[in-house]
């Protein structure tokens, strides 16, 4: 599971559930204003519309 | 028996078109909120968010408000039109929820300054036209690769479509959206959301497209 996230938005609620159920995952930050992932991708490639998180698992790679 | 307690907006809308879909027995309580009735106390008392849609089931004695979880309530209630299990649920809750973040607050403020107060501010006219399109786009988009948003017809098309139907106030010209205008007449031809968009007011049709 991995969660992109940006701090002090709504990724926050995510990521303190994720926390709280104690469940392991990957945190990746995407900048605001270049829309860059910490990995350097882009991530209005990843998902569109723009949100400022997305939890990417299992079901999701089904889904396309 | 559900106490339905509603008027004619998009999101009381949702919740007679979901209680005819699903065959469930309601009676209708119309709150006029022209006329202030939400914000009266024994409204209040029991919704204490003063706003329509909200919902009395005398059978289970649950009391709702949010028509996202009215929605909710009445399909696992009734056990249709919202997956049990797996990515098909998945799908519509999130579509549900991006209906109740995003289309529908954003295009009740672009309906508020472009239909019923124009010329008020055109920097909020310009920001939640754009937005409005921005959605109705993100729509489309969906809608090319699915008939209905989730897939099969779902609670979450329930909570979208009533808002599709103010798409004129909103400044949206669904002739620019093929896929949108394609699933808003397969929904506006369901005899139950006819039935549904009627409530309270019974004169009540949908809007019809130009050809």
């Amino acid at each position: 599971m991995k969660l992109y996230c940006m701090p002090g938005t709504c990724s926050l609620a995510v990521r303190i559930a994720l926390n709280e159920i104690g469940t392991s995952f990957a945190l990746e930050p995407v900048d605001g204003k270049t829309k860059k992932t910490g990995t350097g991708k882009d991530h209005l490639a990843i998902e569109k519309p723009t949100t400022t998180f997305v939890v990417i698992d299992e079901f999701r790679k089904a889904r396309p | 028996m559900i106490e339905l307690y509603t008027w004619s907006t998009p999101n009381g809308r949702k919740i007679s078109i979901a209680l005819e879909e699903m065959e469930l027995d309601y009676r209708v309580h119309p709150i006029d909120i022209g006329a202030g009735q939400q914000s009266g106390s024994d409204f209040i008392a029991r919704f204490p968010n003063a706003k329509i849609p909200a919902i009395v089931d005398s059978e289970t004695g649950v009391s709702l408000f949010e028509s996202g979880a009215i929605l909710i309530y009445f399909a696992e209630r009734a056990g249709r039109f919202l997956p049990p299990a797996g990515s098909e649920r998945w799908a519509v809750l999130q579509w549900l929820m991006w209906q109740m973040g995003g289309f529908g607050p954003m295009l009740g403020q672009a309906a508020h300054f472009l239909h019923y107060q124009p010329g008020k501010s055109d920097y909020a006219a310009e920001r939640y036209g754009n937005e409005a399109r921005r959605l109705y786009a993100v729509l489309d988009g969906t809608l090319e690769r699915n008939e209905f948003v989730a897939g099969d017809y779902s609670i979450a098309d329930m909570a979208i479509w009533p808002w599709a139907t103010r798409f004129d106030q909103q400044g949206v010209d669904l002739a620019v959206f093929p896929n949108v205008r394609r699933w808003f007449e397969t929904i506006a031809g369901r005899p139950a959301v006819q039935r549904g968009f009627a409530v309270p007011d019974a004169t009540a049709e949908p809007p019809a497209l130009a050809a």
